[in-house]
């Protein structure tokens, strides 16, 4: 490199030039130089502000205004921030707002109607099959959700007690922390084997399990299409998704696509991303309330169509329908894998206690972190995960249950529907039966009044040797109907059983008759009297 | 000697414990000492006691300081009769050469922290009040370098996965039109952080959940995505079950016999609401227990704990009424208040001064924005923070609401059964009348061995709730089952099983929690929560320490709960050993053998240095 002369002179010119800008600073920046330059400056804006103040006045006048209001701006201004407002209060306000509060009571106060009623309350003594002992009375079992007899059986019986001799009773811990027996793991694992689905995810309970699933994938701002008549758990899940939510009219697929069209519409318009927003159809299977079924496979059409996921709660239409209990998907020969995310109980048709979930690996491993019912809580006992097993296992080898269950129900809603003065609302094949009183009878009738006269009906049964119920709402509910909510329409709720006999079907058809016409009766005469 | 109530010839097993105020104190001298002048030096929580001039922070450092020295002594005679004369458990000495006693029962001695004035001195600030240890800078910054070296990783992985079409999660992908199912961070961190270490989690176990286990050896074909049970299986000692009273252990011969009548007469379950047919004479009768245990009119039971917070909250408050939440509440309240449609104020955690002043503001202004009064406040908070170990300054608190008028919900999950002298929670605990508690919640799951919660209350609030609640009125009962073993257990804690069954484990709890406590203070770890707490968190901070702690453990016979992310902030990670009356003090000294091998192994000592 030092062989080249020329490089060898640029680069010393380049030195030479440094050297001298230095020099050059150097002198500038001198202590003295400084301080010349700073003495003379006043004089320099004096001379600069008069030559502005001949020549241009009105940029003066203009400028200085403008001064004076960034200093009041910034110095001056009394800033008055409405969230710091109360601020002005003093203690002593404080001190007696606090004591001007007054707040509500916290329930409200004691109705004697409650000791009433409580005092009435329908007691269980004892269960064997569907007899029941309440208040010392022996009944036949007509409300509980035990579908397929399959509680009662010495199997499942069984199976508890060994649960119970190897176990314990409590799992004593959350499914994370060692809450986890091996019976709850092979329980999920036959839950979804049965079911055909690649796993399965199970709650201590089941209307937790649903209100748990749903929140664990719709998040906020995501869009959830609901049935107007969901059930409780479900309503509780939307709730805490905190996702956008719209509502179609009970089991009407027309307006379920009118609801889907202008959300497509909107898109449209908006010119918004549909992959952006995880949406959800969200159905019950049997619906609790109404007792009828979803039409499945409309609504996969739809779903499709519009590219929606599915998430189907069978809670109660789970063992209750399909050539072997399999639920709806098997019911209307829906393949399982259009339904994305399902809910079954294991506490209704297997008569044991808890819920689960089913779905692909990715939905139900995902609930293990996110599914706040799962995570958060004590798994359940493990006695009824093994119960449930035992259950699950006669439901296989038994599918005959299922046709009985279905042919069962048929034969009550027809024999119901002939009493006079009553309707049945449910659907015929519907082990959940709803029965009201006929609108030509009821006409003109109010909620209360209704309720009221079911009531009795309900009470005649009991009396006759019947437990029947009818639905009940929660207060909060009843109270949300004058604000809007809905609420279906009262009714006797009756829950069908595989093993009910004929005769005991009769006999609870028998008793709801004379119940209801001496009832009726009683209420018109105190109608036209009154 | 930690049953003295019993004679003297105590199994060798029991004889070496060292209850006795002057043996801890001296033999926590030594080594204590220097931990604690290093701890006092990096401890906010030694300098805050003092820099904090209001009068609730000095009302609340008394009144924990009484609870914990004098407690014991106020109330320690149960109702319970002459203790018969066989109490046959593996944990407790036999007592068989008991004299029967007339009068009521030698009480059986506690052992506390902090006996005598001079202990009190003797012991370091943090040792009163551990939780408020902090983490040190080292573990800080290793703890967010840990993160973000796993996160980096993670998203190399994600980019080759993606690249080369091979990766295990690549089924995940949507189908065309469809947003992905999961989304970002939560799905990020479930595939790429929790899988690498989901071993530590779920692990099943195949035995009653007493002081020893028997857990599952799991195998896994890719990579902990699934994990599949094997034949082997491994001996544990227990120190993650809720088991506090040690029910799971003698369920055969405390319990059993009262359970297993109920399957003949029941099903295991009724298939039915409350309101519908789902109540039996064993809720009825259980309700009244439990009612009368707590101390309350009335109770109510649920079949789940966490259903039990998320239905009772909205029939209680709605729109218009505020919610002051302490900010450790567990998830159920949270449910419970989101699902309600009140709006939700958090006061620091466990600190009355800060809910004097969230309550003074609220009332003050009002709703937002239309500046009307609530129409109800509703105070909630826990008796035992399940993740910070913590007992609630419910002595403060209820001063506070007291003042205001506002109500008071006790969510006592972990603290029914395992704080007071008879058990029956924080009010007992704290020495606070439970009529001052509006609402008391509880769950059978811990300490009863059971499952489901209940509500105890005024009777005009309880009979609004069966109609208000949807719990009650849409969810199926509590199982029968359940009523009967938590109806039994319930009883041998009341004593009027006649035995001092009850008494013993109560003690036993508190001994041993005390115990684990004291040793793990000594060791120089980060420890949270209060003593005569059963919760003992240990801080573990640094992601990979999580995976290490649990399988070393695991490996040495140690089942011990393990927790990060989403459970606790992210950069606090703990392990949380839960203590149990079960335990003999063999175990528990084998356990701390264990622990302390792993300590000095994964560098857990952060009170005694900043790098652990």
């Amino acid at each position: 490199m030092a062989a080249d002369p020329s490089l060898g002179d640029s680069f010393i010119d380049l030195t030479i030039a440094l050297e001298q800008l230095w020099q050059q600073m150097r002198r500038e920046l001198s202590r003295d130089g400084v301080k010349e330059w700073l003495l003379g400056a006043p004089a320099r804006y004096k001379k600069w502000w008069l030559h502005l103040v001949e020549h241009a006045p009105g940029h003066v006048v203009v400028e200085t205004a403008l001064i004076l209001f960034i200093i009041w701006l910034i110095f001056l201004r009394k800033t008055v921030d409405p969230s710091k407002e109360d601020s002005f209060l003093s203690e002593k306000e404080i001190d007696q707002l606090v004591e001007e509060w007054q707040p509500e009571p916290l329930v409200p106060g004691p109705d004697p109607a409650w000791d009433e009623e409580d005092a009435q309350a329908l007691v269980v003594e004892e269960v064997d099959g569907t007899r029941v002992v309440v208040n010392g009375k022996k009944l036949i079992n007509m409300a509980s959700f035990d579908f397929l007899g399959l509680a009662g059986r010495g199997e499942v019986k069984e199976a508890a007690r060994a649960a119970l001799n190897k176990y314990g009773c409590g799992s004593c811990g959350p499914r994370g922390f060692y809450g986890s027996i091996d019976v709850h793991v092979m329980a999920e694992q036959a839950m979804a084997a049965f079911l055909g689905a690649e796993e399965a995810i199970s709650y201590s309970d089941a209307a937790s399990s649903v209100s748990s699933t749903l929140p664990a994938f719709a998040k906020k701002g995501d869009l959830l299409i609901a049935d107007e008549g969901v059930y409780e758990p479900i309503q509780t899940a939307i709730n805490l998704s905190r996702a956008q939510v719209r509502y179609f009219r009970h089991n009407d697929m027309e307006d379920l696509e009118r609801v889907l069209r202008e959300v497509a519409e909107e898109d449209r318009r908006l010119d918004r991303n549909e992959r952006e927003q995880r949406r959800f159809i969200v159905v019950e299977g049997l619906y609790k309330n109404f007792g009828d079924l979803c039409p499945l496979p409309a609504l996969i059409a739809l779903k499709r169509q519009y590219r929606y996921r599915l998430y189907l709660d069978q809670t109660f239409s789970f063992g209750c329908f399909g050539t072997a209990g399999r639920g709806l998907a098997e019911h209307f020969g829906v393949p399982l894998a259009d339904i994305e995310v399902m809910s079954v109980s294991i506490s209704h048709a297997l008569g044991s206690v808890g819920g689960m979930c089913v779905g692909t690996s990715e939905v139900v491993d995902h609930q293990r972190l996110s599914g706040a019912g799962y995570c958060y809580s004590a798994s359940a006992p493990p006695f009824t995960s093994s119960a449930a097993m035992a259950a699950l296992a006669l439901l296989e080898k038994e599918p005959e249950l299922v046709t009985k269950l279905r042919e069962n129900a048929v034969w009550l809603a027809r024999a119901l529907g002939k009493i006079p003065g009553l309707k049945v609302r449910s659907q015929e094949i519907s082990p959940v039966l709803h029965v009201g009183v006929a609108e030509a009878v009821s006409n003109g009738w109010t909620r209360e009044e209704e309720e009221r006269v079911l009531q009795a009906i309900a009470r005649a049964c009991v009396d006759a040797g019947y437990a029947v119920v009818t639905s009940k709402y929660t207060v909060l509910d009843v109270e949300a109907v004058s604000k809007g909510g809905l609420l279906p329409e009262p009714s006797l709720r009756l829950a069908v059983s595989a093993v009910h006999t004929r005769a005991e079907l009769e006999g609870a058809v028998e008793a709801i008759r004379r119940g209801a016409a001496g009832v009726l009766k009683k209420h018109a005469g105190r109608r036209t009297g009154g | 000697m930690a049953f003295p109530g019993s004679p003297p010839q105590t199994s060798g097993e029991e004889a070496n414990t060292t209850s006795s105020p002057a043996a801890t104190t001296a033999m926590t001298n030594g080594k204590a000492r220097r931990s604690l002048s290093t701890s006092g030096r990096t401890s906010r929580a030694a300098a805050t006691p003092t820099s904090r001039s209001n009068p609730f922070a000095k009302l609340r450092r008394l009144s924990s300081r009484k609870s914990t020295t004098t407690a014991a002594d106020a109330r320690s005679t149960g109702p319970s009769s002459a203790p018969a004369s066989s109490s046959s458990s593996h944990f407790f000495p036999p007592v068989t050469s008991q004299p029967a006693q007339t009068g009521p029962p030698a009480p059986v001695k506690i052992d506390r922290p902090f006996s005598t004035v001079a202990g009190l001195r003797d012991m370091p600030k943090s040792y009163e009040r551990g939780h408020e240890v902090p983490i040190t800078w080292f573990a800080a910054i290793t703890t967010y370098f840990g993160y973000a070296v796993l996160i980096l990783f993670g998203h190399i992985r994600d980019f080759f996965g993606r690249m080369f079409g091979m990766s295990r999660y690549l089924a995940t992908s949507p189908p065309p039109g469809y947003a992905p199912l999961l989304k970002d961070w939560e799905n990020f961190y479930t595939r790429r952080l929790y899988h690498r270490i989901r071993d530590c989690w779920e692990r099943p176990v195949c035995s009653a959940p007493g002081g020893r286990i028997t857990v599952v050896e799991r195998d896994s074909p890719d990579g902990n995505k699934t994990m599949l049970m094997t034949k082997r299986t491994r001996e544990c000692l227990n120190l993650g079950s809720y088991n506090y009273l040690g029910f799971a252990d003698d369920w055969q011969t405390s319990c059993k016999s009262h359970v297993m009548p109920t399957l003949d007469n029941f099903n295991s379950c009724l298939c039915s609401a409350r309101m519908d047919l789902g109540t039996s004479r064993e809720h009825v009768r259980l309700e009244e227990l439990v009612a009368r245990y707590v101390g309350k009119e009335a109770a109510l039971v649920y079949n789940m704990g966490f259903g039990t917070n998320s239905t009772t909250i909205p029939a209680l408050v709605g729109r218009g009424s505020l919610i002051i939440s302490d900010t450790m509440n567990h998830s159920s309240i949270v449910a419970g208040s989101r699902a309600s449609g009140a709006l939700v104020r958090t006061f620091v955690h466990n600190d009355a001064a800060s809910l004097e002043r969230v309550l003074r503001d609220a009332i003050a202004r009002g709703m937002p924005r239309t500046h009307r009064p609530w129409r109800k406040i509703l105070v909630m908070v826990e008796g035992i923070y399940s993740m910070e170990g913590e007992i609630c300054n419910l002595k403060g608190i209820v001063e506070v609401v007291k003042r205001y008028g506002v109500y008071l919900y006790v969510d006592e999950a972990h603290s029914i059964g395992a704080l007071g002298e008879t058990g029956r929670g924080i009010c007992e605990y704290a020495g606070v009348d439970p009529a001052d508690v509006d609402i008391l919640m509880g769950t059978f799951t811990k300490s009863f061995g059971g499952m489901g919660g209940y509500i105890a209350g005024d009777k005009a609030l309880i009979q609004y709730l069966r109609r208000a609640s949807a719990g009650s009125v849409y969810h199926n009962s509590l199982s029968t089952l359940v009523c009967s073993q938590v109806y039994r257990a319930l009883r041998v804690i009341m004593g009027e099983d006649g035995t001092d069954t009850g008494r013993r484990k109560i003690a036993a709890l508190r001994n041993n929690s005390n115990h684990m406590r004291r040793e793990l203070i000594k060791m120089g770890c980060h420890v949270y929560g209060d003593y005569d707490s059963p919760i003992i968190p240990v801080m573990l901070y640094n992601p990979t320490k999580i995976a290490a702690f649990s399988r070393e453990a695991f490996t040495r016979g140690l089942a011990v709960v393990v927790v990060g992310f989403p459970a606790t902030p992210i950069v606090l990670s703990r392990t949380r050993i839960c203590v149990s009356a079960g335990h003999t003090r063999k175990e528990i000294e084998r356990a701390l053998e264990v622990i302390e091998e792993l300590v000095d192994l994964l560098r857990l000592r952060y009170a005694n240095n900043v790098m652990g």
